[in-house]
């Protein structure tokens, strides 16, 4: 898919969404990613089960992310290369803001 | 001592947190809710000790078997499913739990309620159209139930406008 496409249609992405595909570059289930996001983000976020069910559901849909295995009705998940370009292209975004706001940081002091 | 006692709450779909708020507050009385039935209407609970507990209403269409897991896995147990409705509840110390914590799924959620209360709707408009044209029944027996299926449909459509607006709310402070 053109990366344009993507930007246009799916970037910003939310800080949920953001932390649940970058969770998944390894293959998790959702209470796997629940604990993951809020050891990575110290405690920021803590996502609910509902919000997590209901991503988890919509990104498969989309192809983001596929299941790699399901043991114990508990489905592990992975991200996929659609989801890979989609993470790069939002870092990228995120590096831009950021590298922009250092440059401002001393002033903001 | 087992007392116990058996409570009917009437609540609207399109605003559960009144029930969740009527649970809590009961427990925190120091009455447990061991089961429910009646279609999520009729509540049974035994005298204990006061409890601090999360109730969440969740609406959902059709679960996947990973739902279940999910929301066990985080700490919630569910004490009823019925009708697209899960009540779960999680007892708790310090900040209160949700099961949505952004407001996307928040959207996603009402979305969904909105959905259902709209195809209840839109059956009740042909029955009705139905019921007017209907000559065999006598005319003050046509009007009363009319007017019945009137009221519904007027409800259903303020539920669907309530929700509407609290997703237009939840989009603009983005919370």
């Amino acid at each position: 898919m053109n990366n344009s496409i993507i930007e246009h249609n799916y970037l910003p992405l939310s800080e949920t969404a953001y932390y649940i595909l970058l969770s998944l570059i390894e293959p998790r289930h959702g209470y796997g990613i629940m604990q993951h996001v809020e050891n990575l983000t110290n405690g920021r976020i803590r996502l609910g089960a509902g919000t997590v069910y209901g991503s988890l559901s919509r990104m498969e849909k989309e192809k983001w992310i596929l299941v790699v295995e399901e043991e114990e009705r508990r489905k592990s998940y992975q991200i996929t290369d659609i989801g890979r370009c989609i993470l790069r292209l939002e870092i990228d975004r995120i590096r831009e803001l950021y590298s922009n706001g250092q440059k401002y940081e001393e002033e903001l002091l | 001592m087992n007392e116990t006692k058996s409570l009917t709450k009437w609540w609207w779909a399109w605003s559960p947190e009144s029930l969740e708020k009527w649970l809590e507050e009961i427990e925190e009385s120091g009455w447990h809710l061991q089961s429910v039935a009646m279609g999520g209407t009729r509540f049974r609970f035994k005298k204990d000790c006061s409890r601090h507990y999360r109730y969440c209403l969740d609406y959902q269409n059709k679960v996947g078997s990973e739902y279940l897991r999910i929301y066990e896995d985080a700490g919630w147990e569910r004490v009823y499913q019925g009708m697209g409705w899960h009540i779960w509840r999680m007892e708790y110390e310090g900040a209160r739990p949700e099961i949505y914590t952004d407001w996307e799924s928040r959207i996603e959620h009402n979305q969904r309620l909105m959905g259902m209360l709209t195809a209840v709707f839109a059956a009740q408009i042909p029955l009705l159209v139905v019921n007017m044209q209907n000559d065999d029944l006598s005319s003050p027996f046509r009007a009363v139930l009319s007017l019945m299926y009137l009221f519904l449909i007027s409800l259903l459509g303020f539920g669907v406008w309530r929700l509407s607006t609290a997703n237009k709310e939840l989009k603009n402070r983005q919370k």
